[in-house]
């Protein structure tokens, strides 16, 4: 299953997800994920925005703002969005959980 | 220097002294990832719906189930390969000029088992066939000797 964030604000539940569709489309509105860094202020609310367009893509952008602003835990929100931004591109490469346990390879030091 | 803008495009300034944009990466388009891999994807079997708006774990395992397909198909191949190769050594005596009977064997009565049920029940298959003609051997040889006696029974009684 892909990652999910669930929200509920003012009765209303809320599915936050990105598929490739969204992804593709934040990018042709402009949204680039390494500007995280280089413009925090714009892109996160951008980036939490662009999470609604796989399931809500009619809400309107002040209930986003205001859902944005009433969050708590800011910080982990962003690390939680941007794995579910990088979703989409990570399960085209990488291989199905049950065989990533056979390649583990590990030594210790002492 | 003289002429210029501040609004003159910043690659255009820096390209003219030489720098240009050769120190910096190219921006990674995530789009162009998704764009460039979904022919992959729909060449094995998923939907446009699928690979664009549904859930994107799936891809991972169209892929996994792709490979299982090529791996079945590989060994199907095989076995394919295996029964050509045993028609051949069945048929050779006849394509043989030095053999003497120039009678092929006959083909396989039987597909070749695969999972270990099917060997288990063509090995009591074989076992119950032998048991059937030594049965039939055994009860042809008390036929035989029941004749013998009686033979010499007439003999012993016509003396």
């Amino acid at each position: 299953m892909a990652k999910t964030i669930k929200l509920v604000y003012n009765d209303k539940e809320y599915t936050l997800e990105f598929t490739r569709r969204t992804v593709a489309q934040m990018e042709d509105e402009g949204f680039r994920v390494r500007t995280i860094d280089e413009t925090p202020m714009t892109a996160i609310p951008q980036l939490f925005a662009g999470a609604f367009k796989a399931h809500h893509r009619f809400e309107k952008k002040q209930v986003i703002d205001d859902i944005y602003a009433g969050i708590p835990n800011k910080e982990d929100l962003l690390g939680k969005l941007a794995e579910m931004y990088n979703e989409p591109i990570l399960t085209l490469m990488e291989e199905p959980e049950e065989g990533d346990a056979k390649n583990v390879e590990w030594t210790a030091s002492w | 220097m003289d002429g210029e803008l501040v609004t003159d495009p910043l690659s255009a300034r820096s390209n003219e002294r030489g720098g240009g944009d050769k120190g910096r990466q190219p921006l990674l388009r995530y789009k162009k990832i998704i764009e460039d891999a979904f022919p992959f994807y729909l060449s094995i079997g998923m939907t446009p719906e699928m690979y664009w708006d549904g859930d994107a774990t799936l891809s991972k395992f169209y892929r996994k189930a792709y490979e299982l397909k090529r791996e079945r198909k590989n060994e199907e191949m095989w076995l394919q390969g295996l029964y050509i190769y045993e028609a051949l050594l069945d048929s050779a005596p006849v394509l043989n000029a030095f053999c003497k009977t120039h009678k092929p064997l006959p083909y396989r009565s039987e597909p070749i088992p695969l999972t270990e049920d099917e060997v288990i029940e063509m090995r009591e298959k074989e076992e119950e066939r032998k048991l059937k003609e030594n049965k039939e051997k055994f009860k042809e040889l008390v036929k035989e000797l029941n004749k013998k006696f009686e033979r010499k029974e007439d003999i012993e009684d016509g003396d």
